[in-house]
């Protein structure tokens, strides 16, 4: 079939007038989101290099703000305020300047962030020898991508060879939140009960966090816990220890520093700070309520007593051992109280 | 604008022509759209915005101050339902009319800081009975999704904060529409609520 040109140059006129003529990029509302950071270059007489401050957008925990402990002295006038009248109405002394006090995020609580290194200049997580070649490796953070194409090399796993060359530095801080919970405890005690016999008795508590208000915290690296006991034995032997809080990682702070060299690498000034967030909305907590009851793995013990006939007695003896350690890991089990979080 | 090889020429053949313009297209799909891209087509052409924000602006539930001492809340639903509030000067009503009106305002309480909170009851068959915008001091909300029975009408009553009030500035703490539900759990009564 022939077409006429005509027809072609129609088609064409259709196609670009549904193509996009413009394309604008709108960025995101002047509105924070909750837990969303405002850098600040923070210095003062008494201190010469100087350091870098957060102000974190009011984020809410069960409704309730969440706080940063500051220095008295350094919080603004009106979290000053509300201090001194709290302290007046509960009739105590009020905060000496340099005393650390609560300060709510929504009373402008500015946060100190406290730097790890990441990349070529960085600390291993973990060392391993090599036999063959008798080096040492390291285990290193990965430099995120973005950075590495801003000029920040990742680091070099041997470490007795020379660290790689790399153009920029990069610092990194995570913002934690702590939700304090009431925790177990367990205290337990052998003792002989008479020439044959051991008693174990052991003492489960819960512990009540007197203060219950959430909280942030700016640490180098943050490490996940886990608070759950696995097996029976963690709780006897008490090789498990409930936190008094749950915790989430909310942010990430990156400082990237100018193109090297440096005339101070201690001297932040001048450094860019990027953020990675995880969460980005107000927050409530529960504990947990219904758990999954976990295997449990029965004592026993084999011995080669009278050519294994006194098995089926020895497992008799176990059996009430068994019922009474089942009895516990349950109790246990149905207390977890780690809770969770989740958006609102 | 096309480029010009795309233009045609007496004798061109049509199929290479037209597969070269199929290219063209795809190769021009900027982006995929969903509901952050806003596309307006005019006579002149497509203009294309991308917004990084929620396209909606606005919060469902959300707590408004009016002068110093009332308030007022936006439409928003629990379980499907506008809660009631209470005016200053009236009887208690929707928090928002059919047009979507706000209620008159409610007053606040002196104390600080405040908390405003949806009261939800159930009844014995753990059905939403109502909810209601009332306040509620912040370190008297006991654990999260806590709720009383009363024994005298068999009713499961739990609060829902929605807004933190300091000094003068509401702090949303509920940004979306909510469902809420009510269960017995070891023999206490809770409630759950979550985003819809």
């Amino acid at each position: 079939m022939k077409y006429e040109t005509k027809w072609w140059a129609k088609l064409l006129e259709k196609v670009e007038k549904y193509f996009p003529r413009t394309f604008e990029y709108k960025g995101a509302s002047p509105r924070p989101h909750p837990w969303q950071i405002r850098p600040i270059w923070h210095k003062d007489e008494k201190d010469k290099i100087g350091h870098w401050r957060g102000i974190v957008s009011a984020g809410l925990v069960n409704a309730i703000p969440a706080y940063v402990t500051m220095i008295y002295e350094e919080a603004n006038a009106e979290a000053r305020e509300r201090i001194r009248l709290a302290a007046l109405a509960d009739k105590k002394p009020l905060p000496k300047p340099k005393d650390l006090v609560k300060i709510y995020l929504d009373e402008m609580a500015e946060l100190k962030f406290n730097w790890r290194k990441v990349g070529s200049d960085g600390s291993p997580e973990s060392v391993s020898g090599d036999a063959n070649s008798g080096g040492l490796i390291g285990s290193f953070e990965k430099v995120p991508d973005f950075f590495k194409r801003m000029g920040v090399a990742d680091a070099n796993p041997k470490l007795l060879e020379k660290p790689p060359t790399t153009q920029r530095l990069l610092r990194a801080c995570d913002i934690v939140l702590h939700q304090p919970r009431t925790s177990l405890t367990n205290t337990a005690d052998i003792s002989s009960a008479s020439i044959d016999t051991t008693l174990v008795s052991i003492n489960p508590d819960f512990v009540i966090p007197a203060d219950r208000e959430p909280y942030l915290s700016a640490l180098p690296k943050y490490v996940s816990l886990t608070s759950n006991p696995s097996t029976f034995a963690d709780l006897v032997f008490q090789r498990f220890i409930d936190t008094p809080f749950d915790q989430i990682h909310l942010s990430t702070v990156y400082l990237l520093s100018p193109q090297l060299p440096l005339l101070d690498e201690d001297n932040l000034q001048g450094w860019e700070p990027y953020f990675k967030y995880n969460c980005h909305y107000n927050l409530v907590h529960a504990t947990q309520q219904i758990e999954k009851r976990t295997d449990f793995v029965p004592l026993t013990l084999t011995i080669p007593l009278a050519g294994g006939l006194a098995q089926p007695s020895i497992n008799y003896i176990l059996a009430e051992n068994n019922f009474f350690a089942q009895a516990a890991l349950d109790f246990y089990q149905q207390r977890k109280l780690n809770g969770k979080f989740y958006a609102i | 604008m096309i480029p010009a090889s795309l233009k045609a020429k007496r004798g061109d053949k049509i199929l290479p022509k037209f597969n070269e313009l199929l290219k063209y297209i795809d190769s021009q799909v900027l982006l995929s759209t969903d509901s952050r891209v806003n596309i307006n087509t005019t006579p002149n052409g497509s203009l294309v915005s991308m917004i990084n924000a929620p396209p909606s602006i606005v919060t469902p539930l959300q707590v408004r101050l009016l002068s110093t001492q009332f308030f007022s809340v936006g439409e928003g639903y629990i379980n499907g339902k506008l809660p009631k509030i209470k005016p200053s000067t009236g009887e208690l009503q929707d928090i928002v009319d059919v047009d979507g009106v706000p209620a008159p305002p409610a007053k606040l309480p002196e104390t600080r800081p405040t908390l405003i909170c949806a009261k939800v009851i159930f009844d014995e068959f753990f059905k939403l009975k109502s909810s209601e915008i009332v306040y509620e001091d912040p370190i008297k909300i006991t654990r999260t999704g806590s709720a009383n029975y009363s024994i005298e009408n068999k009713e499961i009553t739990g609060l829902i904060p929605l807004s933190f009030l300091r000094k003068d500035r509401f702090i949303q703490f509920v940004s979306h529409n909510i469902q809420v539900r009510a269960f017995l759990h070891n023999g206490s009564y809770r409630i759950i609520y979550w985003p819809t």
